[in-house]
């Protein structure tokens, strides 16, 4: 499972320039500049409390749904557009880019309705029909099969590694074109992790990933890229194979050795 | 050592003593319980059920003195108006409110003073909203007594108790399914109707049965502001109504019928006593859905 | 810490940045109908609010205005709290309420000294000591109780306690604030036992476990633990039970007699205050002193309330999350 494609000709899809996000009077995120290519997975790596889901969630700006969180300067350019500018309307960034969470969470609906959820209010069903347009982000993400028959079944009643998908499905259902990943296999057992990484690598030709992992052999096996975070600031951050056999800082390099974190 | 006496092991000291008798006396507590709201509800379905029949139900009072024959359907028609719409000022006023504190405020502050105010408000005495009812809006708009006016007043005793049992419910909906529908880049009004309001629709439903139980069991918001000792039914803003526990109150304390007033207690408890129990019933009804 | 600082002087920058978004908003909305749902969602919902709001504070304002010529002339609230009595007819008219006050407080206290025994025991049983069968016959049971409306448990007494009373106590007419505090003991027994009910399942389990491990008794446990950590909430129970009770005014007004008189003995008929207004309102010319006495009678039972609901507020502070 190496999947060390560095696609040549990659554009910068997401940039990331002087970042500062606070809960509160705390300041979380210190400084953040990087930027994401395009189809590649990137993963962010650190110990635990360095503030990588408060940056995950601050590119498609959901971290201001937090009660208290807040984004206090710097900006991120999406395809050169700076999503916290006035002019840029936040329901429309987080069509764009998709969020998945540690827990999954479906809705009290069917399975059928979770899917739909979002794709009914951007409007993407047009004229198709709701169970086809379903059915379609369900094979996707390898559910279809296990669930062709309970379509109308509440989503409760899957496993947690099914609700995770039902949930990818979900993000996928709006057609993002980058799908953030906020530590998704970390509620779940190891089967269905390594289900949702085939998934990661699967998905990689049509969608840019962000997938913020505490498994440092997940983000070995998954990922390109690699962003090591520290106490909200980035550390070191280039390829996958750079960072864990040649890191060059020695923070880094206590690191991938298992000294800290 | 000396091998201790076998009862050394069964604790016969008096603490021991004191819990069986105390136990004893929570169990009669517990009977008590139960025979109490048993016993009364028993006792006026027995003097009052020879009373009910289709008569009682469907005719206005007749006989003179007025209430010792015929029956009590203008009074079932005038709480039933009265509550309908005082509901109509309730409701709207009641869920908007809620969905404002739970979706929008962000005020901490705001949010505890309006809840402190709104709980003082759902303890004040009904007698006090009768009182407030019938000077403002009978007298000084001019109102009169008048079904318009006792609905009104109605609908400011339902107010706290249908924003405070909404809000109750809308909170306890997670605060991560909000998260999670508005990552999806859904709107505010799309995630409070898909999200919100369909989990807490039952409760919302539960909450109006009981605060409209409550309205229609309280006499004093509409024994000035609406209630007249006879009417022959109809639906006029402009006229007064009878209502049940004004009725049951003129039967009493005119000392009229007690036959009837056993009837009419009877009747009102009952529609009540179903009224909660549906209200009950709709909040444990959680839809195939639920969490 | 140099954390801080940054975070203040933005402030100004933030206000105006969050302001011209929020227009940004509005005017991206109006164009785009799709997210028009949610102003509308926001204005109905904030009109709601300040609109039943509004409505209270006319409310508590008109109250306080018609009440004040009531306290202001002649002494003023002493008077009327204390040493007027009620007689519109005499010459002077005075319009003292000190029979109605403590007729208020003798029936409150009668009822809480029967109510507050009989709702913790049962409160003890439902959440100790009743098996699981018990506690789902009594809940019902006791909603029951709280279902069944206050004019009809006047109506009941009126029938039975009272012709009790007249037999067994040899009286002309049976009304007596007895009879009405044990009535309205009856109707708030649910409140407090629901609330001590509430109060005592807070107490958490692997405390009772640890404290029945020592060996002692279930009744040793209640008595010196649990009540302890519940009694917050009892006095909440106690509090709700009592704002019941000085509130209910068709019950009293059937059971208690209407006498003016400052009630002297149990048998003794009075009028507390709800009783007082929904009598006398009807002959209540609007403007007239008797007018404005009656709404200062309003006005003091609104106070108590508001004063017990602070208490209740305070009290269930300790007992419940914080939400």
């Amino acid at each position: 499972m190496t999947p060390q494609r560095i696609s040549t000709n990659s554009t910068v899809l997401l940039e990331v320039a002087g970042l500062v996000a606070a809960y509160g009077s705390h300041i979380v995120l210190k400084d953040i500049h990087c930027h994401f290519l395009e189809n590649t997975i990137t993963a962010i790596v650190g110990p635990s409390g360095c503030g990588k889901s408060t940056f995950v969630k601050t590119l498609n700006r959901t971290l201001e749904l937090i009660p208290g969180a807040e984004v206090l300067s710097g900006e991120v350019y999406l395809r050169g557009v700076g999503i916290y500018s006035g002019k840029t309307d936040a329901m429309a960034i987080r069509k764009r880019i998709g969020i998945i969470h540690q827990s999954p969470l479906p809705f009290p609906m069917s399975i059928v309705e979770n899917v739909l959820f979002g794709a009914r209010f951007h409007r993407h069903l047009d004229g198709m029909s709701p169970r086809e347009y379903a059915e379609v982000y369900l094979e996707k993400v390898g559910l279809l099969d296990e669930v062709k028959d309970r379509l109308d079944d509440s989503a409760y009643k899957l496993s947690g590694g099914e609700q995770q998908r039902l949930c990818l499905a979900r993000t996928l259902a709006n057609q993002p074109e980058i799908i953030l990943m906020d530590e998704p296999c970390s509620a779940i057992d190891p089967a269905a992790t390594r289900r949702i990484e085939e998934l990661c690598l699967e998905l990689q030709e049509e969608y840019t990933i962000v997938i913020v992992t505490h498994n440092m052999a997940q983000a070995r096996r998954i990922s390109e890229h690699t962003i090591l975070m520290f106490g909200g600031h980035i550390i070191e951050a280039g390829t996958t194979e750079q960072i864990f056999s040649r890191p060059k800082t020695e923070l880094a390099r206590d690191f991938v050795d298992g000294v800290i974190g | 050592m000396k091998a201790e006496p076998l009862h050394y092991l069964t604790n016969k000291h008096g603490e021991v003593r004191i819990d069986r008798f105390v136990t004893v006396a929570a169990w009669s507590f517990g009977a008590l319980g139960l025979c109490l709201p048993l016993s009364i509800v028993g006792f006026l379905f027995a003097r009052g059920v020879e009373v009910i029949s289709w008569e009682f139900l469907t005719t206005a009072p007749g006989g003179l003195p007025l209430g010792v024959a015929g029956g009590i359907m203008p009074a079932i028609q005038g709480s039933l108006e009265l509550v309908g719409l005082g509901l109509l000022f309730a409701l709207p006023l009641g869920i908007g409110g809620a969905i404002y504190l739970s979706e929008y405020c962000t005020s901490q502050a705001l949010l505890k003073v309006t809840r402190f105010v709104t709980e003082c408000l759902a303890g004040i005495p009904a007698i006090v909203y009768g009182l407030f009812g019938y000077s403002f809006l009978v007298v000084a708009i001019n109102l009169k007594a008048s079904l318009l006016a006792g609905s009104i007043t109605l609908g400011f005793v339902m107010f706290p108790l249908v924003l405070i049992g909404s809000h109750e419910s809308m909170r306890s909906v997670n605060w991560v399914y909000r998260e999670s529908a508005l990552a999806l880049g859904v709107s505010r009004s799309y995630m409070v109707r898909r999200v919100v309001l369909k989990q807490t629709w039952p409760s919302i439903m539960a909450i109006t049965l009981l605060a409209a139980g409550h309205a229609v069991g309280s006499a004093s918001p509409v024994l000035y502001t609406a209630s007249i000792i006879y009417s022959r039914g109809g639906l006029d803003l402009n006229a007064p109504v009878m209502t049940l526990p004004t009725h049951l109150y003129y039967l009493v304390s005119e000392a009229i019928s007690f036959e009837h007033a056993y009837g009419t207690a009877l009747v009102l408890t009952m529609g009540l006593l179903l009224l909660n129990f549906t209200g009950r019933y709709l909040r444990r009804l959680s839809g195939k859905y639920g969490v | 810490m140099d954390s801080i600082i940054p975070v203040i002087a933005r402030w100004p920058k933030d206000v105006f940045r969050r302001l011209y978004q929020y227009f940004n908003s509005i005017k991206y909305a109006s164009q785009n109908p799709l997210y028009l749902g949610d102003k509308v969602l926001w204005s109905v919902s904030c009109t709601a609010l300040v609109l039943g709001m509004g409505t209270f504070l006319f409310l508590a304002v008109f109250i306080v205005r018609e009440a004040y010529p009531a306290l202001a002339q002649g002494e003023g609230l002493i008077a009327f709290l204390f040493l007027d009595s009620w007689s519109p007819l005499a010459t002077p008219a005075s319009f003292g309420i000190l029979h109605a006050w403590i007729g208020s407080l003798s029936i409150a206290f009668i009822c809480l000294s029967i109510s507050i025994p009989i709702a913790f025991g049962l409160a003890v049983f439902i959440a100790e000591i009743a098996p699981d069968l018990m506690r789902t016959v009594l809940q019902p049971c006791l909603d029951l109780l709280a279902g069944i409306p206050a004019v009809v448990y006047g109506f009941v007494g009126y029938v039975t306690l009272v012709p009790w009373c007249e037999r067994i106590f040899g009286m002309a007419t049976g009304e007596s604030i007895v009879v009405a505090a044990i009535m309205l003991a009856v109707m708030a027994l649910p409140f407090i036992t629901s609330t001590s009910v509430e109060a005592f399942r807070a107490v958490p389990r692997d405390l009772k476990e640890a404290v029945l491990a020592q060996g002692v008794t279930r009744w040793y446990l209640i008595r010196r633990v649990v009540v302890a950590k519940a009694s917050s909430g009892m006095f909440a129970g106690v509090a709700l039970g009592l704002a019941r009770a000085i509130g209910e005014t068709l019950a009293v007004t059937m059971l208690a007699g209407n006498s003016i008189a400052v009630p002297r003995s149990l048998l003794s008929r009075g009028q507390p205050i709800p009783s007082l207004i929904i009598t006398e309102l009807g002959e209540a010319g609007v403007g007239s002193p008797k007018y404005h006495a009656l709404f200062a009678s309003g006005l003091l039972l609104m106070l108590v309330i508001v004063i017990l609901n602070s208490l209740v507020w305070k009290l269930r502070k300790r007992f419940v999350y914080e939400g």
